[in-house]
């Protein structure tokens, strides 16, 4: 499952909107990730790099 | 709690519905401030508040535009004043933390039921009308409705939940990062970087805001490289333009540039605005085509429930009237982006090149694409698709 670096995560959500199998929930304040399946499209869209 | 319409999402699209819609309506959103935080550059050209039918308020504009600039992977700036254009038109870039949550006030004082910090989970289809599950504080509320209008932006949570793919692929949104940024030089025009140099499939934008700040930012296709829009963006801000410059705010988004969603519309469900995928794929603005959608939706709902017709058949009207409103124009944005995606950076400044002594009836996107294809007809095998 994909990792998100709090730390580094801006809580943009497009994540969520790009994520294949609708995997990602992006809230005010935190992301949450269920069934990932590893496919890589969020790491490539996110604009900060916070998904390992 | 029972309530005719439940609109998901206070942004531009769901106040516009909220306020349109003259029955017993619930709006809520997940922020606990409307409006915060702010992922956008916005600019808007001087007819959103004509066409919406709302009289802005001062806090909602932070400066008025006078002209653009466009400028090429090599340095050529094409500013288009009224030296260059004849029927030159303004805009303005919006406080759009002050816009957004002035437009759900307006909501409120209408008789909206505005419910901030509540975050819808689930929906499910009842007898006749919908049921949404939604996290209020630690409590699980349910809302029955009649009509459910869903605004909640470029996550698309509503529409997916109804079984609807809304999912953008790599090519097909823009990966964006702003800095909202003070102690800069500007001119009252919004700047415009294009080419891969800049932005692969984007560009860069410097949007000013007060005497000496500005919103600049970033959107890029991110299937077109492996670099983050940060990346690309700390590299812009070495130049000279905006050595001196500090940073006040840091911003992050997603826009959709795929052309809306085929359907719109479902038994007991409208979708408007960026959950739509209603945005202006060429410049990436959204928040005009937001409010119309929203405000066409919050009318047919007041009809449907007005008829008690909450059928799919009924709702189909929505979606003709937007496309009435601007459905053209996206088609043809869109098939102008899949053009500007595949320009090189020495076409593009060979563009620029042709375009240094362009006169203009109006600044229209349309119209400055139309002169490019005019100009340039080594590339009109690029362009020809853009010719109508
Ligand atoms: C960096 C950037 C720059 C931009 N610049 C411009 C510009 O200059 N001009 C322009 O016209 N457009 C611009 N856009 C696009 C514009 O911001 C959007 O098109 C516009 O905000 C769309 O409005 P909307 O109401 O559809 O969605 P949004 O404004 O995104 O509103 C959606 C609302 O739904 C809420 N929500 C989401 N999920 C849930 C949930 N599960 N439960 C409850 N609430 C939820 C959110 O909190 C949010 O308030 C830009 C976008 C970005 C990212
Ligand atoms: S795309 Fe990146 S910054 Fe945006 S919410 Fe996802 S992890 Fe956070
Ligand atoms: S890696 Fe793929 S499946 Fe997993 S969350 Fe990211 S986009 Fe979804």
């Amino acid at each position: 499952m994909v990792k998100i670096n709090k730390d580094i995560c801006m809580l943009c959500g497009g994540c969520a909107s790009v994520c294949p199998f609708n995997c990602i929930t992006v809230t005010e304040r935190e992301v949450i990730i269920e069934n990932c399946r590893e496919c890589g499209t969020c790491e490539k869209f996110c604009p900060v790099g916070a998904i390992e | 709690m029972k309530k005719d319409l439940i609109v998901i999402g206070a942004g531009p699209a769901g106040s516009m519905a909220a306020i349109n819609s003259k029955c017993d309506t619930v709006l809520i959103d997940q922020r606990a401030e409307i409006g915060v935080p702010k992922q956008c550059a916005e600019g808007v050209s001087e007819s959103l508040f004509k066409k919406i039918g709302i009289k802005p308020k001062k806090e909602w504009i932070s400066k008025k535009i006078k002209y653009t600039s466009l400028i090429s992977p090599s340095g050529i700036e094409i500013k288009l004043d009224d030296k260059r254009v004849k029927k030159a038109k303004f805009g303005f870039v919006l406080n759009r933390k002050n816009f957004d949550k002035g437009l759900a006030e307006i909501a409120a004082n209408n008789g909206t039921e505005l419910m901030p910090k509540t975050r819808f989970i689930k929906a499910e289809r009842t007898e006749n009308g919908v049921k949404i599950y939604a996290k209020r504080f630690n409590e699980t509320i349910e809302i029955e409705g009649r009509i459910l209008i869903a605004c909640d932006g470029v996550q698309s949570k509503v529409a997916k939940s109804f079984g609807l793919n809304t999912t953008l692929p790599l090519r097909y949104i823009e990966s964006c990062y702003q800095y909202e940024m003070t102690n800069i030089e500007i001119e009252p025009a919004v700047e415009l970087y294009f080419g891969r140099v800049y932005a692969p499939g984007g560009y860069v934008w410097i949007f000013p805001k007060g005497e000496n700040s500005a919103n600049v930012g970033i959107g890029i296709v991110p299937s077109l490289t492996e670099k983050r829009a940060k990346d690309y963006l700390d590299d812009f801000l070495k130049r000279e333009r905006l050595k001196g410059g500090k940073i006040v705010e840091i911003n992050a988004g997603a826009v959709p540039i795929s052309t809306p969603l085929e359907k719109t519309y479902a038994d007991n469900l409208m979708i408007c605005g960026d959950a739509a995928r209603m945005v202006n794929p060429l410049t990436g603005g959204g928040i005009h085509t937001a409010c119309i959608s929203g405000s066409i939706a919050g009318k047919i709902a007041t009809k449907a429930i007005e008829k008690e017709d909450y059928s799919e058949k009924f709702l189909s009207e929505y979606q003709k009237l937007w496309k009435n409103e601007f459905g053209k124009e996206l088609e043809y944005y869109g098939k102008a982006q899949e053009v500007l995606i595949k320009l090189t950076d020495a076409e593009l400044d060979k563009i620029a090149e042709s375009l240094q002594e362009i006169k203009l009836e109006s600044i229209s996107t349309m119209e400055i694409l139309k002169a490019i294809v005019k100009m340039n007809p080594k590339l009109l095998w690029k362009l020809k698709s853009l010719i109508t």
